[in-house]
C-alpha cells in the first residue's frame, strides 16, 4: 500500500528520500507501479513513492555521434520526435496501445522490463549506454549489465544510443494474440550487408529468456552469406528455449520464435 | 496531501490520499463520467482522461500525479446542455450503444482531431486502440469521425447516417438519435455506480480458493470487532431457501440448486462469507481474520471427467421435484450428504446429479437411421468449444437502501421483475415490498440475465437496513459471474451424391459448471437454432449437460447457438469438400426458405412441448446472393507473400425472437396535457436501442415527431411486467407491447375526438401528421383532446395498455462471410474481409441494428480466434481472469474490410414487420471462418478457438 508519495525537484532530493525509506520506489509515468498487478504484488508493504515528473529527464538530443533519450520522455513523444530513428520508433509502436504510449516513460521501461518488453530488444541490440543519477554524480553502463550493475537507488537519467545504428537496416517483428497483447516472443534485428555478405547483424530476442537477449550465434553469420531460411529458422529453433505457459507451449514458442527471427533477419538483409 | 491541480478549466485545491487512484479521486469529487472496467489493470481504458492533452486511463494514475497538472474530462465538452460535433456525431452514427464508454472515446476523439484535423483510418486506429468497447464492433466510428470532422467546420452538417431499407414509414426505419444517447455522450449520471450516496456500505466477497470442499468451520468471531464492519453472512446464519440465478420465467427448467452461501464450495471464486463493511479497507481487514477450515475434495473440470464412473459428484444433494418426481425418488436420495443442501427441479429435465447430469434431452423427426442409410457420404465429427466471458465494461454492480419497510434495488440488469421475484423469495417478502430500478446497463450479452450479486445485496440491507454497494472485479466478473458453457458437440450429416442432406444427428455434450444456471436451455439451443436451418426429413438430437467445478456458465449472447452453428455448419462444409461439391450450391440445395415447413420444431420447445410452424418470412435467399458477389465466392486469392495463404468460407445462421407461448410483455402508453405521450414500458433497454424502438412505435402508430414521445422503462415500480431482454426478445415482444398499446391508444384518442370533440363517427376519422386528429369536416389537435380529456369535464387523462405475447415464432435470418489469411509458418489468422448480412425484417433502428451487427461480429471473431478461459488442472483455478491473458479484440483487431448490412423482410408477426437482430450475430464468425482456415491451409480446426497453436499442430509443424 502506498502511504507517502514525494515530488523531489532534485536528483540528490530524490536519492535522499530514496535512502532514507523503507520501501521506496520510484515513479515514471506510472503504466507499472501504478498498475493492478504490481499492487498485488506489493499489497503487504508501506511504499514510498518518490515521482520523477520534477526531473530534467524529458529531453531528446541528437549530437553527431549518439542519440541522447530522457528517461521522462514518453513511448508516444519518443514516437512523434524528428530526432529519433525509424529504427527506435518501429519499436516504440509495438507498445501496448496509444493511452498507455502516452504516459509511459523510456526510463520505466527499462526499469521493469521484462522479458516481452518492446523496447529492451531495440536497446540491446543497438548497445545503448544507460546514464545513471546516485545524487551527486552520473555514470553510465551498457544497457546489458544494468539490471546486475546497478544501485536501487540510482535514477535512470536519459539513454544514449549510438548514432552509427541510424544507417542500419532494421526489422521487428512479435508474436501477439491480439494487437493490444504484450509481446509473447519478439525479434528484433540489424543488419548491414545482404544475402552475399552479412557486414553486420544484431539479433535480439524476448520471450525465450527471462529478459531480452542476443542470439549470438546468429549474430555471427557477420561476414558470411545468409543461410536459406529454413536453416536458419532450424537454426534458431535449437538455441531459444522459451519456457511454456498459458500464452504457448515449449514447442510452439520454439517454432514461432525461429520463424519470426528468421524472418526479421532476412527482411532486415532486404530479402523480403 | 493536497494538490492543486486545473480540472476542465478550472484551478482545484484538494486534499488526497497519498494511494488514491485518480479515477477513483475523480469520482469522489463529482466527476461522473469516470469509469472503470479493468479495476487498474489499465487494460480498458473506460476511465481516459486528457492528462496535459494526453489522452490516458485514470486508473494507472495517482491522484498526487495530478499535481500542477491540466486534466480534462467528457464534462469539459459538455457545456450546459448542448452536444459538441464530435458527441452529436457518435449519437447521430449510432455508435453510443451501451455508452459505458463513450465518455473516454469523446476524449480520445477530441485528442485525435486536436492532433489530426483529417485524420486517416490508421490514425482513428491508433488514437482508440487504448480503449475497449464490446457493444459496436468500432467500424461505426470511422464514419462518426468523419462526420463529426465535418461538423467540427459547419455545426449543421448532416449526412447519411445509415441506409434506410424500408421506406414505408416516417420514423420507423429511419436512422434518429438514440434517445438516451445524448446524457450516455455527455457523461451523465445513467449508471449504477452514480446512484451510490455518500455513507453506503460495500460488500465485499470472500470466496473460496478451493474448486470443490466443504465448509468444516467459519469464525467470524475477529472479523466482526474489525471497526466499520457491519454484519458477515455465511452458511451459517444464511436462509435455507434454495434458488438458482437464472433469470428465466417461472417456473424455470434450471434446477435450484444453491442457497445464498452453501455449506459446500464448487468452485474456485464460490461464496464463502459475506462482509458488509462501511468502506472496503475494513471489509478487507475482516476478511483477513476469518478462519476458515474446508475439507478439501477432488474435482472435474470437463465433461468426461463429471461423466466418468466413480467421480466426485458435484451435488450429493438431495433431489426433488415440484411436479413428476420419479417414483424411486427415496431410494435415489438414500447416499445424499446434506451439507450438499438440495436440488429443486421444477419439473423433470432427465438430470441425475448423483452422476453429475445436470439436465438431458433427446428427440428427432424422420428416421434417423434410415437417412444415413441412405447417404453415399457421411461426416461424423466432434466440435470443441472453450468457455469464454461476457465480459462487458460495466461489471456486475448493485446498489440496495431501505426507503422506509420498501427495498430499493438499483440493478443493472436484464431481468428485473425476475430480480424482483427471486429476491423476494429469498428474503422471505412479498413482491410489493421490493422496488427494482434498472438503471443504464453497461453492457449484459447475457451475463446480467442472471442474478449473480443483487439478492444477496438486497437480502443483507434488508437484514441490516443498511445501504449497501457491491461492484465486481474484473476477475469476480470472470470467476463468479456467467460465462459461455464449455461444450463438445457431435456431428454427424449423411448426404447423397448430388448434395442432399438425408440425416442430421447432434450430440451435446455440455459443461454448465458448479450450478445448473440455464443448463437445460443453452445446450438445447445449439440444437434448436441450427437443425431448423436445414430442410431435412431426418434430423435427431442428444444433449447432456454435466456439473462440473469451473466457474458458473449461464446465458451468454447466441445462449448456445454459436456452438451448434459452429459443429453443424462446418459439418455441412466438409460433406461438401468430401462430395467434390460446392459448399454454397449444396447449401442452396437444402436450406429453409418461406413456406418451409419445420417440423424439427415439434421436438425443440424450450420448457413447453414444441409445435411445427411454417416460415413466415427468411432473407437467407438474398443474404446468400449478396455474400456470393461481395465475396467473389469461388474465386481463388492468392497472396503475394508465400507464407501467408488465402481462404474463404461461410456459414448462413438463425436465431429467434422470444420465445413464443413462454415470453410477455407489457406497456402503456399515456397522454400528456400537452398531447405528448409517456411511456411506460416493462422492456429493459440494454445499451441496444429498445427505448428508442418503443418511441418510435409510439411516434409512428400517433402520427407525432419522436421529440414527442418519452419513456421510462424497467422500473418494477412504475412500469408494467416484462420478462426482461433474453432470447433476443427486446423488439419483438417488448416493442411489440408498447405498439400494442398505441394502438389502443391510437383507438382512445378517435374515440375521445368523435364522442366529444368533433362529433364525427370514428370512421370518418383519420391521426394524421402531426398530432391531429382530421375528420371530414373539422380537425383537432392532441393537444386540444388532452385539455378535454383532463378538464372536469372531460373523460379524464388517456391512457392505454399493450401487451404481446405470440404462439409461433419469428426468426431472423442471415449469411455470413469470412476471408482469412492463415501464416503457414507461425499458424497466424488475419480476417482480411467479413462480411456480415442478415434480416431482422424491419430494421426499426438501422444506424443500431448495423451497429449490433458489428459488435456481435467482432466478438465472436475474438471467440473464435483467441478469447478462452484457462484452468490450471492442478487447483482448478481460472489462470486468466483479466484482459491482460483474456484477449478481447479491440480496434486494432478489426477485419481489413469489415461490412454489415440488413436484408430487409416484413416478417407478418414481428411488430410492424420486425425480427431480432442482436444474438443471430454470434452465430457466424466460427464456422464461416473455420472453413476459411480450411480453403487457405486445407486444415479442419475442429476446436475453437482456433490459436495459431492449434492451426502449426494441425499442419504438422508442431
Amino acid at each position: 500500500m502506498i502511504t507517502s508519495f514525494y515530488k523531489p525537484s532534485t536528483f540528490a532530493e530524490a536519492v535522499e528520500i530514496f535512502r532514507r525509506e523503507d520501501s521506496p520506489i520510484y515513479l515514471g509515468g506510472g503504466t507499472i507501479v501504478n498498475s493492478l498487478g504490481f499492487a498485488k504484488e506489493v499489497q503487504d508493504q508501506e511504499l514510498a513513492i518518490i515521482s520523477l515528473a520534477g526531473l530534467p529527464i524529458n529531453n531528446i538530443e541528437l549530437s553527431s555521434s549518439e542519440l541522447v533519450i530522457g528517461a521522462g520522455v514518453t513511448i508516444q513523444d519518443l514516437i512523434e520526435s524528428d530526432k529519433v530513428f525509424p529504427a527506435i520508433k518501429e519499436a516504440a509502436k509495438l507498445v501496448v496501445n496509444r493511452n498507455v504510449r502516452n504516459i509511459a516513460t523510456v526510463g520505466g521501461n527499462v526499469a521493469f522490463h521484462g522479458s516481452s518488453c518492446n523496447i529492451a530488444a531495440m536497446l540491446l541490440a543497438m548497445d545503448v549506454q544507460l546514464e545513471l543519477h546516485d545524487g551527486e554524480k552520473t555514470r553510465l553502463v551498457s544497457f546489458t549489465d544494468y539490471h546486475t550493475h546497478h544501485e536501487p537507488y540510482e535514477i535512470i537519467v536519459a539513454l544514449h544510443v549510438p548514432r552509427c545504428f541510424e544507417s542500419y537496416n532494421y526489422a521487428v517483428r512479435r508474436y501477439v494474440r491480439t494487437q493490444n497483447d504484450i509481446s509473447i516472443l519478439l525479434a528484433y534485428a540489424l543488419a548491414k550487408g545482404n544475402a552475399e555478405k552479412i557486414e553486420d547483424l544484431r539479433l535480439v530476442m524476448g520471450g525465450v529468456d527471462e529478459i531480452a537477449v542476443h542470439l549470438t550465434e546468429i549474430e555471427s553469420l557477420k561476414g558470411q552469406q545468409l543461410p536459406t531460411r529454413e536453416d536458419l529458422a532450424s537454426k534458431i529453433h535449437e538455441i531459444i528455449h522459451p519456457l511454456a505457459d498459458l500464452r504457448g507451449s515449449v514447442a510452439f514458442k520454439k517454432e514461432v520464435g525461429a520463424q519470426i527471427a528468421a524472418w526479421v533477419v532476412y527482411k532486415a538483409l532486404g530479402q523480403l | 496531501m493536497k494538490i492543486t491541480f486545473t480540472l476542465n478549466g478550472r484551478t482545484k485545491k484538494v486534499d488526497i490520499e497519498p494511494r488514491e487512484r485518480a479515477d477513483a479521486f475523480l469520482r469522489r469529487i463529482g466527476v461522473l463520467s469516470i469509469r472503470n472496467g479493468c479495476n487498474g489493470e489499465g487494460t480498458c481504458g473506460a476511465c481516459s482522461i486528457r492528462f496535459n492533452g494526453r489522452l490516458v486511463n485514470s486508473c494507472i494514475l495517482l491522484a498526487a500525479q495530478l499535481d500542477g497538472q491540466n486534466v480534462c474530462t467528457v464534462e469539459y465538452y459538455s457545456k450546459q446542455r448542448t452536444l459538441s460535433a464530435i458527441q452529436s456525431a457518435l449519437v447521430d452514427i449510432g455508435v453510443v450503444q451501451c455508452g459505458y464508454c463513450t465518455p473516454a472515446i469523446v476524449c480520445c476523439i477530441e485528442e485525435l482531431l486536436e492532433e489530426h484535423p483529417n485524420p486517416t483510418d490508421e490514425q482513428i486506429r491508433d488514437a482508440m486502440s487504448g480503449i475497449f468497447c464490446r457493444c459496436t464492433g468500432y467500424q461505426q466510428f470511422y464514419k462518426a469521425i468523419r462526420l463529426a470532422v465535418e461538423r467540427k467546420a459547419d455545426p449543421n452538417f448532416k449526412c447519411e447516417f445509415a441506409p434506410t431499407y424500408v421506406e414505408d414509414y416516417r420514423v420507423v426505419g429511419r436512422p434518429a438519435p438514440k434517445i438516451d444517447a445524448p446524457k450516455l455522450a455527455r457523461g451523465q449520471k445513467a449508471f449504477v455506480e452514480d446512484m451510490v450516496e455518500p455513507g453506503a456500505c460495500v460488500l465485499h466477497m470472500m470466496r473460496s480458493p478451493h474448486a470443490h470442499a466443504y465448509i468444516k468451520s467459519i469464525d467470524t468471531s475477529e472479523a466482526l470487532k474489525v471497526p466499520g464492519v457491519v454484519y458477515i453472512l455465511t452458511h451459517e446464519n444464511c436462509p435455507s431457501t434454495h434458488y438458482n440465478q437464472a433469470g428465466q420465467g417461472f417456473p424455470e427448467p434450471s434446477p435450484y440448486d444453491r442457497k445464498l452461501i452453501g455449506d459446500k464450495v464448487r468452485h474456485v471464486g464460490d461464496r464463502v462469507a459475506a462482509i458488509v463493511a462501511e468502506d472496503m479497507d475494513a471489509a478487507l481487514e475482516a476478511e483477513k481474520k476469518i478462519k476458515v477450515e474446508y475439507e478439501v475434495l477432488p474435482f472435474v473440470l470437463t465433461v468426461d471427467e463429471a461423466k466418468a464412473p466413480g467421480a466426485p459428484i458435484v451435488h450429493n444433494a438431495k433431489v426433488s421435484y415440484v411436479v413428476g418426481a420419479p417414483d424411486n425418488l427415496e431410494e435415489y436420495n438414500k447416499n445424499v450428504d446434506p451439507r450438499d443442501g438440495e436440488v429443486i427441479y421444477q419439473f423433470p429435465i432427465h438430470g441425475d446429479p448423483h452422476r453429475n447430469l445436470a439436465a438431458s434431452v433427446h428427440a428427432g423427426i424422420g428416421d434417423v437411421e434410415k437417412g444415413f442409410a441412405e447417404a453415399d457420404t457421411i461426416v461424423d465429427n466432434w466440435y470443441d468449444c472453450c468457455q469464454i466471458q461476457c465480459t462487458p465494461v460495466e461489471p456486475h454492480i448493485v446498489y440496495t437502501h431501505m426507503d422506509g419497510d420498501r427495498l430499493i434495488i438499483h440493478a443493472s440488469t436484464q431481468v428485473p421483475w425476475h430480480l424482483r421475484r427471486i429476491t423476494a423469495s429469498i428474503i422471505g417478502t412479498s413482491q410489493n415490498n421490493i422496488r427494482v430500478i434498472k438503471e443504464r446497463v453497461g453492457g449484459g450479452f447475457g451475463a446480467k440475465q442472471d442474478i449473480v450479486l443483487e439478492e444477496l445485496c438486497g437480502y443483507l440491507t434488508w437484514v441490516t437496513g443498511r445501504a449497501i454497494y457491491q461492484r465486481f472485479t474484473r476477475e469476480e466478473e470472470f470467476i463468479a459471474s456467467r460465462t459461455r458453457h464449455l461444450a463438445k458437440v457431435r456431428c454427424k450429416v449423411g448426404a447423397k451424391k448430388d448434395g442432399t442432406i438425408t440425416a442430421i444427428y447432434m450430440d451435446v455434450q455440455a459443461n454448465t459448471g458448479p450450478y445448473g444456471s440455464h443448463c437445460l436451455t443453452v445446450p438445447m439451443n445449439a440444437c434448436s437454432k441450427s437443425l431448423p436451418l436445414f430442410d431435412c426429413p431426418n434430423m435427431a438430437f442428444n444433449v447432456d449437460t454435466w456439473y462440473s467445478n469451473t466457474a458458473t456458465t449461464g446465458a451468454y449472447q447466441g445462449y448456445g447457438a454459436p456452438k451448434g452453428s459452429f459443429a453443424l455448419q462446418v459439418a455441412v462444409a466438409e460433406i461438401s469438400e468430401k462430395l467434390g461439391l460446392d459448399h454454397m450450391d449444396v447449401i442452396e440445395k437444402n436450406r429453409v426458405d418461406v413456406g418451409t415447413r419445420l417440423e424439427i420444431l415439434k421436438s425443440l420447445g424450450e420448457g413447453r412441448e414444441g409445435q411445427a410452424e411454417t416460415i413466415q418470412s427468411c432473407g437467407l435467399g438474398p443474404s446468400l446472393k449478396r455474400g456470393r458477389e461481395l465475396i467473389e465466392w469461388g474465386k481463388k486469392e492468392v497472396s503475394d507473400d508465400p507464407d501467408w495463404k488465402i481462404g474463404k468460407g461461410f456459414a448462413i445462421v438463425q436465431q429467434g425472437s422470444g420465445l413464443p407461448g413462454l415470453d410477455t410483455a407489457s406497456a402503456e402508453v399515456r397522454m400528456l396535457s400537452d398531447g405528448t405521450f409517456m411511456i411506460l414500458s416493462g422492456g429493459t433497454d440494454l445499451g441496444t436501442g429498445l427505448d428508442t424502438v418503443s418511441c418510435k412505435f409510439v411516434a409512428e402508430t400517433l402520427g407525432c415527431d419522436l421529440k414527442d414521445v418519452s419513456i421510462i422503462s424497467g422500473d418494477t415500480d412504475v412500469t408494467p411486467f416484462d420478462v426482461g431482454a433474453y432470447a433476443s426478445s427486446g423488439t419483438f415482444f417488448s416493442g411489440g407491447a408498447v405498439l400494442n398499446a398505441a394502438k389502443n391508444m391510437r383507438a382512445r384518442i378517435l374515440e375521445v375526438a368523435s364522442k366529444y370533440l368533433l362529433h364525427e363517427p370514428v370512421e370518418d376519422l383519420e391521426i394524421v401528421y402531426p398530432s391531429t386528429v382530421k375528420g371530414k369536416e373539422k380537425s383537432v389537435t392532441f393537444q386540444e383532446i388532452a385539455h378535454y380529456s383532463e378538464s372536469g369535464l372531460g373523460c379524464g387523462q388517456l391512457m392505454a395498455y399493450g401487451h404481446f405475447i405470440v404462439e409461433k415464432a419469428s426468426f431472423p435470418y442471415g449469411t455470413h462471410l469470412a476471408q482469412v489469411a492463415v501464416n503457414v509458418r507461425t499458424g497466424e489468422v488475419k480476417v482480411q474481409k467479413y462480411f456480415c448480412l442478415e434480416d431482422c425484417g424491419t430494421p426499426i433502428n438501422p444506424e443500431l441494428a448495423l451497429g449490433q451487427m458489428y459488435g456481435g461480429v467482432l466478438k465472436t471473431i475474438g471467440h473464435s480466434l483467441y478469447e478462452q478461459m484457462i484452468y490450471d488442472k492442478e487447483t482448478g483455478q481460472c489462470l486468466n481472469p483479466n484482459f491482460t491473458d483474456y484477449k478481447v479484440p479491440m480496434i486494432l483487431d478489426l477485419p481489413d474490410t469489415f461490412l454489415s448490412e440488413c436484408v430487409p423482410t416484413n416478417d407478418p408477426l414481428g411488430p410492424l414487420g420486425a425480427k431480432s437482430i442482436s444474438e443471430i450475430t454470434c452465430n457466424g464468425a466460427a464456422p464461416c471462418i473455420c472453413e476459411a482456415i480450411h480453403d487457405a491451409v486445407g486444415v479442419w480446426i475442429r476446436e475453437w478457438p482456433f490459436t495459431p497453436e492449434r492451426i502449426l499442430k494441425a499442419l504438422g509443424k508442431i
